[in-house]
């Protein structure tokens, strides 16, 4: 476009946002929220992590609760079995999403058989809540677990070996339950993005200049893909390094990993240890700070080496390498499906358990006794996550909508500027952030209020519902809209009557996405909350030492019951009512 | 309940609206709580608990436990009209670092917490930074119940004495179980365990500390290897501590690598230790409660052959308590509840091993002719050490922590 037309642009004032009317105050609001929370969090976490903490009477800064932190027994250790656990689970959730992409839909059409299997297979996947996978998980893999009772039944096992899987040392386990988990994730992300990309010209000039399909995706499609999907990507990385509640149950016990080891040191009587968990989280920062560096090293070295192997110019893959690879790809796609579907089968078969010892393959007596016992106390917490989660998601909706209708009237580039602090919560650690937040909130009296659970768990669903709803917003094609403005339509019709019924599949997924953040949310649960305040999630965690795999059975099984039905009646909800014909084509 | 029948589907709708007005969460903080004066007398205190709801802060570890407290809550609401929340707590600490984080915070009432599960080192920091109503237990008409004289650690935790500051729950001794169909013989003494351990390498574990049973076994052991036990009653000191627990590390030394996973890993309570017997993953486990097997049984949770020993020398016995912190909302109804759970039917209800197991505090020979037939009553359950043997005091709480520190310091790597 020739430049000199641009001056007929709309945003052309300083501070476009100011022409926006009383709708430019939810981003703002929500934009305000977001910061100022991770900053209070972090300022609280701060200030006592270097000895200022008036009500402890200490009010000189100094390093000594910083030295508490590094000389705490365990503590390197645990901040290397976290590193370990978080940036393995994150590259190989990267690796296997991308891969099975390349395998099995290259294009992100979804339409043939496997794009259509492997959307399908991980959906379910995403709805399950991490901590239902953790416990069935954990059942699954350990030394008396599910594997080793279906073996028993062929070899000769009547005693459970000795070894350690579960809980190890290096936090693998937890590697791989956080891998299962995110795979999904990451998949979904950049199926979604792969849409923004106009894979197929690309790669089909790449095909003429004799370039094989395997070889030039690669090439071609990949550098693309990872640049959109480089943002999720490093949540997935923050969160699997700030991760709580799976750790508790898969990860390592001597030490524990570093988050573990802060909510232990908040929970100590001795209120000086609340100065080294602050310590501690400062060095939990550091650590996530420490891990996206090396991360981003290791594009740069990525990148280097993409580059080199692009100008070398071959044409094909050796086709040995290519169908290892391929297979490879396969089996960990099966293998991350199965063990995942299987977790919570094995929470389900629980669930309905009246006696299963080792070694059976199944209980030797089935009863719904467990679900009758445990019905008494559910009704409180079932009530808590279900009214955060609508209340939180609704704003959050509501918010997100606000944001990409501005982002539509101001023209994309003005608001998009600012868009990274819509996910800060998500880069922040959680831990480190949260736990000053909680020193924040409790200074003024508002922990275990609802305004507290609101505001903690509105810091998470809002990014993941932004996330969900952001991508297929900005894809809808600008012409619907503009043409009903022609018609005559102000701007909150063109919003409700065509904009939203067009985008009604993804609105349905953005407010499911919303309800499911909520209702596992762990960690902001439990510091805002004060205890008091419980859900499900909290409940499945306090439970989780009793011993008792049938009640955990319930508790995760209704969580993924409930997660379940969200995102069915989203589907069915987001499903395109036609009346008699097909809706108008665009050309 | 009332709430949900109230607004029903409604109430959902609005909020999936994003409407903000969802004041419905259970357990919030009223915003503006009121504040309760203390009452100065029972009958007082059951007038003004009407009406008020007492969140319990209790380790929410065991069903059956929390089974219990629900059965509690409703006979109270029935009764007084008080109502009883569980909160379920991972540890205990948890509780007292949150009411001494509002006392920091200047919350001097409206508190969070108003009936709190407690002894020992919990116990002991509460009353030392003065965080605790009362004392109150010469209010409850209950109280009059307990024999103090005979049964001394019901006013004496871990050597603190309570001073009117917690009301007595439960009583606790030191078990061990074993499976008696796999484990012909369990080792009786502390020494005779290590024995076993070499003859039967990854069968046996404890909690990792902080855990409370994983720190018992750490005493237990403290007990029966050093030569002069009664150094135990007194605070630690720092420049002793070395010297006297010398022979408990040189043993654990020796012990874990002949432990579950080569002692690379513990699990986290003695409950996942149960379930670990379960599972046939090891042979050995304890409890407080020496009832916890017979009543685990009850519910399908161990084999039948399961049964409880006590070590040779004796074990280490407490009591558990319920205190009321200081900036607790709900004092009269917290009042109101920790009589009620000290009451004779509530005590008894609490022993049966079908329910939880828990013995009582209760002296026999001060009950009702008819409220003593009930204990009577009462089945022991097969798994439940006919003989408890001699009860070993707790060491000073001071121990717990020293232990716990250098227990993480040596073991943590």
């Amino acid at each position: 476009m020739d430049r000199g037309l641009l001056p007929l642009r709309p945003t052309q004032r300083r501070w476009p946002i100011l022409g926006a009317g009383p709708l430019a105050l939810v981003p703002l609001a929500i934009q305000a929220i977001l910061v100022g929370s991770v900053c209070l969090g972090l300022l609280f976490l701060i200030l006592p992590a270097l000895g200022y903490l008036p009500a402890l009477g200490k009010s000189a800064f100094d390093f000594a609760p910083l030295r508490a932190a590094l000389a705490y027994p365990g503590l390197i250790a645990a901040m290397i079995a976290t590193l370990i656990s978080g940036v393995l689970a994150t590259v190989v959730a990267l690796l296997l999403a991308l891969g099975l992409i390349a395998v099995l839909d290259p294009l992100g059409l979804g339409d043939r058989g496997g794009g259509r299997w492997l959307r399908r297979s991980m959906l379910a996947l995403i709805a399950t809540p991490h901590i239902a996978i953790a416990i069935g998980l954990a059942f699954l893999l350990s030394p008396s677990g599910w594997l080793i009772r279906i073996a028993a039944q062929f070899l000769a096992i009547d005693q459970a070996p000795d070894y350690l899987l579960v809980n190890d040392r290096h936090g693998l386990a937890l590697a791989l339950a956080l891998a299962i988990k995110e795979t999904p994730f990451i998949l979904a992300v950049a199926l979604s993005a792969l849409r923004r990309i106009d894979a197929e010209p690309q790669l089909r000039l790449c095909r003429s200049l004799g370039y094989s399909a395997s070889a030039a995706w690669p090439k071609i499609v990949l550098p693309q893909l990872y640049r959109l999907i480089r943002m999720p990507v490093f949540a997935v990385l923050a969160y699997g390094l700030s991760v709580a509640d799976m750790a508790i149950i898969l990860g390592p016990s001597l030490p524990p990993t570093l988050p573990v080891l802060i909510l232990r040191l908040i929970a100590d009587p001795d209120l000086a240890s609340r100065l080294t968990a602050s310590g501690a989280g400062l060095l939990q920062i550091g650590l996530v700070l420490a891990a996206f560096l090396l991360w981003r090293g290791a594009e740069g070295l990525c990148a280097w080496a993409a580059h080199r192997a692009v100008t070398r110019g071959r044409r094909d893959l050796p086709t040995s390498l290519r169908w290892i690879a391929r297979l490879l790809i396969l089996a960990a796609g099966v293998g991350v499906l199965v063990l995942g579907l299987a977790s919570i089968a094995g929470v389900a078969v629980w669930s309905i358990t009246e006696v299963w010892r080792f070694p059976e393959a199944l209980p030797a007596r089935f009863s719904l006794a467990t679900w009758i016992r445990v019905f008494g106390g559910l009704a409180d917490p079932l009530w808590n996550s279900l009214a955060l989660a609508f209340a939180t998601s609704g704003i959050a909706m509501v918010a997100a909508v606000a944001c990409l209708e501005l982002e539509d009237r101001l023209g994309a580039v003005a608001a998009r500027r600012s868009q990274w602090i819509l996910f800060l919560p998500l880069f922040a650690p959680e831990m480190g952030f949260l736990f000053g937040l909680q020193i924040a909130a409790s200074a003024g009296g508002l922990t275990g209020t609802v305004g507290a659970m609101l505001w903690f768990h509105l810091l998470f669903v809002f990014p993941y519902v932004f996330l969900t709803l952001s991508e297929p917003w900005r894809a809808l094609d600008g012409r619907y809209a503009r043409a009903a403005r022609c018609l005559g339509a102000g701007r909150w019709r063109v919003l409700l009557r065509v904009k939203a019924p067009l985008l009604r599949a993804p609105l349905a997924l953005s407010l499911a996405v919303g309800l499911t953040v909520s209702l596992v949310l762990y960690l902001p649960t439990v510091l805002a909350g004060a205890g008091r305040i419980t859900t499900l999630a909290t409940e499945t965690v306090a439970l989780y030492g009793s011993g008792d795999r049938r009640v955990l059975g319930v508790y995760a099984l209704l969580q993924t019951m409930l997660a379940a039905a969200i995102f069915g009646a989203a589907i069915l909800a987001g499903r395109p009512r036609l009346f008699g014909r097909k809706p108008p084509a665009m050309p | 309940m009332r709430l949900r029948r109230q607004f029903g589907r409604r109430a959902i709708m609005r909020m999936a609206l994003g409407a903000a007005s969802v004041a419905g969460l259970r357990g919030a903080v009223p915003r503006r709580a009121r504040a309760d004066a203390a009452p100065g007398d029972y009958a007082h205190a059951l007038e003004q608990a009407r009406g008020e709801t007492v969140y319990f802060n209790a380790w929410g570890g065991d069903q059956r436990i929390n089974d219990y407290i629900l059965w509690a809550a409703a006979a109270l609401e029935r009764r007084h009209g008080v109502m009883l929340r569980q909160v379920k707590l991972k540890d205990t600490g948890e509780a007292v670092a949150r009411v001494l984080a509002e006392k920091t915070a200047g919350r001097a009432d409206g508190g969070s917490v108003d009936l709190i599960w407690i002894n020992g080192e919990n116990f002991a920091a509460m009353k030392s930074n003065k965080l605790l109503f009362g004392p109150f237990t010469a209010l409850l008409p209950n109280f009059g119940l307990v024999d103090a004289e005979r049964n001394p650690t019901v006013v004496l935790d871990f050597t603190v004495p309570t001073e009117g500051l917690e009301s007595p729950w439960g009583m606790a001794q030191f078990t061990f179980f074993y499976d008696s169909a796999k484990v012909p013989a369990p080792p009786r003494t502390i020494a005779a365990l290590l024995d076993w351990a070499q003859q039967n390498p990854g069968r046996y574990t404890y909690p990792a500390p902080p855990d409370f049973i994983g720190v018992t076994f750490l005493k237990q052991a403290l007990h029966e290897l050093i030569a002069d036990p009664a150094s135990l009653q007194k605070p630690v000191e720092e420049a002793q501590f070395a010297a006297i627990t010398a022979p408990l590390w040189a043993y654990l030394d020796r012990l874990h690598p002949l432990l579950w996973r080569q002692g690379g890993a513990f699990p986290d309570s003695a409950t996942t230790q149960r379930q670990l017997l379960n599972d046939g993953e090891v042979d050995l486990y304890m409890a407080f409660n020496p009832a916890d097997a017979s009543s685990a049984i009850a519910q399908q949770l161990l084999p039948e052959t399961v049964r409880g020993y006590v070590p040779a020398a004796g074990s280490i016995a407490n009591t558990h308590f319920l205190a009321i912190p200081f900036n607790a909302n709900a004092k009269a109804g917290a009042l109101v509840a920790a009589d009620f759970l000290l009451a004779p039917e509530a005590q008894a209800r609490k022993q049966d091993p079908a329910i939880w197991g828990d013995p009582t505090v209760l002296a026999l020979d001060r009950l009702k002719p008819e409220d003593r037939a009930v204990f009577e009553k009462l089945p022991r359950g097969a798994a439940t050490p006919t003989d408890l043997g001699r009860a070993l005091p707790e060491p000073h709480p001071s121990w717990v922590e020293a232990l716990e520190r250098q227990w993480i310091v040596g073991y943590s790597h």
